[in-house]
């Protein structure tokens, strides 16, 4: 066999190891499944998406098993900025990989106020803006509205010098359109998907599944949905896309660097296997040897659409 | 967060057998998780077959999806292996008995906080209603292991809606627990609900019991927190939860808890968006997985 094939990738000024990133909410603030998996196996970690002050989430129950996937209504129940900066960084900042930390909240002034703590913060690499937390009632939801997502992103922008990832939803018509609005806005990344919309019944007692009767699905269900959205948004901006959704294995991303991701994060895998994310950059890195691929950047939106007949409308 | 290292075993099935109606016992070798085990503890197994050598897809082999939680019933130190009971009550458990003896699971743990140990000089009452029994076995049995408490000072009180599953109570007996049935059919024991027993458990014979420990169906643990308030009498619930991760990542598996010092950010009867002020509820929500499945017996709201 040749030489290891060469695995880093840039989202704009961060350099990863690998393209595998853990995704937020799938690996609370790393130091839980760091008591048994080598964090610096990953390209990076996401952490739990923060607010201003600790949240309570959703009354429980907060998941349900579905078809290949699952539905949960967390409801952002975090530690808070406060107590993930005294509490959580220093683990943290021990760990050899980069950091990504999800911020979230309800009103701009939310995410102002958790950027700029973090940006005060040492050992942060970038921020992931949740945009689109499908779970919190009665909280905006940023990225179904291009001019809202593009004034968040803007405002964020302005008092922070950590790279910017912009978090998208794929609850929304055209999630090309929202992409463009944010990488205009400044964003300097975007990753996508967050969970779909989605519901489940106990027909026996004709309850919801769910104490917050919707929630996110998530898991090998909504991997087709999620390319075909890193596909779309790859099409309409120049931004590196980071690629969400069901990724249990290197097969799986491989699929979304051809449709036009740069990295990938994996989520719900992680729960079934807590060596997900090192497993799926080591089989990424076995299926390049394989195939005669030198470096992963290559794959980077090598999509080969056969003919222009055949080739889906993307343009408006 | 506890400090017992988590392991993850591809565990060898040894013994896979149905043991009542719908009811399962398997044995699993895993000598690390064996050896750090203490009562209450659980584990977190993929129920279906995920050996690589399967050319499926990975998410194929993985049907159902999420691992499921069972409590440790059993432990064998010397030979590494520890022993959980099961009930079929969907996909998961249903795959889980076609399993056979040397296939592997794999299997993660010990998972949870763990019952406070049962002490020379309290005589405590476990109170079980069906599959709920599993951590109370283990109690029995490491009680009786150890020695730091009499068996005598151990009643339990088993409940099940009839005989064929109230499997495990000869192993009470085998460890010289007192035990006490009641069956919702009346097929053997006391014809209605264990927490009748309980009453008249604490009615007749008080000073049998100093601690109580609950794990069963939510209505039977409710009754066991009404009628420990009314008696004075300490104890510990153990519950269950949806658990996609098992390991306090996810935050799906939460509890209500009332606490009389609530930190007013983590209550749960705030809405988003609501200003400090309007954080009125002294609840908060708690991981089962982490800072349960044990907790003290009048600090969840069920
Ligand atoms: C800490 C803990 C210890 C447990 N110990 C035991 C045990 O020793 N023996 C045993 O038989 N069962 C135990 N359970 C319950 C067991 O995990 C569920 O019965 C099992 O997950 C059901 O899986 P399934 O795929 O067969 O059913 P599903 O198809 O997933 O569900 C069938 C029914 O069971 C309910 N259910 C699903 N998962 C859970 C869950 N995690 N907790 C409670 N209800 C659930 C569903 O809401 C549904 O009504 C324990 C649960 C927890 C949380
Ligand atoms: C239990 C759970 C909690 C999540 N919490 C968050 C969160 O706090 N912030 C966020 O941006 N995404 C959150 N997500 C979404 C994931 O990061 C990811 O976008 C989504 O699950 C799709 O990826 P997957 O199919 O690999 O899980 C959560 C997902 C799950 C399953
Ligand atoms: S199951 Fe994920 S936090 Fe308890």
């Amino acid at each position: 066999m040749t030489a290891q094939p060469d695995l880093t990738v840039n989202i704009g000024a961060l350099k990863l190891r690998n393209p595998v990133l853990a995704a937020s909410g799938t690996f609370g603030y790393g130091s839980e499944y760091g008591r048994f998996v080598d964090l610096a196996d990953f390209g990076g970690i996401v952490t739990k998406t923060l607010t201003p002050e600790p949240w309570p989430g959703n009354p429980p129950p907060r998941a349900a098993e579905t078809a290949a996937g699952m539905l949960n209504s967390i409801g952002l129940q975090n530690v808070g900025v406060e107590a993930f900066i005294r509490d959580k960084m220093p683990y943290l900042r021990t760990v050899d990989t980069a950091l990504i930390v999800n911020v979230g909240g309800g009103p701009v002034e939310e995410f102002v106020h958790v950027t700029e703590r973090l940006s005060d913060c040492e050992g942060i690499d970038a921020l992931e803006i949740n945009m689109s937390c499908p779970n919190v009632s009665g909280g905006m939801d940023f990225s179904t509205d291009p001019r809202r997502a593009a004034e968040l992103v803007s405002t964020l922008r302005n008092i922070t010098g950590l790279p910017l990832i912009a978090k998208l939803t794929p609850n929304v018509t055209d999630i090309g359109e929202i992409a463009r609005s944010v990488e205009e806005a400044g964003a300097d990344a975007i990753s996508a998907i967050n969970t779909l919309r989605g519901m489940a019944v106990d027909i026996r007692t004709r309850r919801p599944m769910l104490g917050a009767v919707t929630g996110g699905l998530s898991g090998p269900a909504i991997k087709p949905v999620a390319v075909a959205a890193v596909y779309r948004i790859a099409s309409q901006v120049s931004v590196p896309v980071i690629g969400i959704g069901g990724i249990m294995s290197g097969e799986d991303a491989v699929e979304f660097l051809v449709a036009g991701a740069t990295a990938v994060q994996v989520g719900t895998a992680t729960f079934v296997e807590p060596r997900a994310g090192p497993s799926v950059a080591r089989t990424l890195a076995e299926w390049c040897a394989a195939s005669g691929v030198h470096t992963v950047r290559s794959l980077i939106g090598s999509i080969q659409i056969p003919s222009p007949e055949d080739a889906p409308c993307h343009r408006s | 967060m506890s400090t017992i290292p988590i392991c993850q075993y591809d565990a060898e099935i040894l013994t896979n057998r149905e043991i009542g109606p719908s009811l399962y016992w398997i044995d699993l070798l895993a000598p690390e998780i064996t050896r750090h085990a203490l009562p209450g503890h659980f584990v977190h197994l993929i129920a279906s077959d995920v050996s690589e050598d399967s050319s499926r897809q990975t998410w194929l082999r993985h049907t159902p999806l999420l691992r499921r939680p069972f409590s440790i019933a059993e432990r064998d130190p010397e030979r590494g292996v520890f022993g959980l009971i099961y009930r079929i009550v969907g996909g998961g458990t249903e795959i889980l008995a076609t399993r056979r003896r040397g296939e592997r699971v794999d299997v993660l743990g010990p998972l949870g906080r763990t019952f406070d140990p049962v002490r020379a000089g309290r005589p405590v009452i476990m109170v079980a209603g069906g599959v709920g029994v599993a951590p109370f076995l283990s109690l029995a049995q490491e009680t009786a292991r150890d020695g730091r408490a009499r068996p005598e000072d151990m009643t339990v009180l088993f409940g099940a809606a009839t005989a064929g599953l109230l499997s495990g109570e000869e192993k009470f007996r085998e460890y010289g627990v007192d035990v006490r049935l009641a069956t919702d059919d009346g097929t053997t024991g006391h014809h209605g609900l264990v927490t009748d027993l309980l009453e008249r458990e604490l009615a007749s014979s008080p000073r049998r019991c100093a601690y109580l420990y609950a794990c069963g169906p939510t209505p039977m643990m409710r009754r066991c927190q009404e009628i420990a308030r009314e008696a004075g009498i300490d104890g510990q619930v153990s519950l269950e939860g949806i658990m996609p991760c098992g390991v306090g990542v996810c935050m799906a598996c939460v509890v209500a808890c009332a606490a009389p010092g609530t930190d007013p950010g983590t209550d749960p009867g705030a809405a988003p968006g609501a200003a400090p002020g309007e954080r009125s509820s002294s609840r908060r929500y708690e991981r089962v997985c982490d800072a349960g499945p044990v907790f003290d017996m009048q600090e969840v709201v069920l």
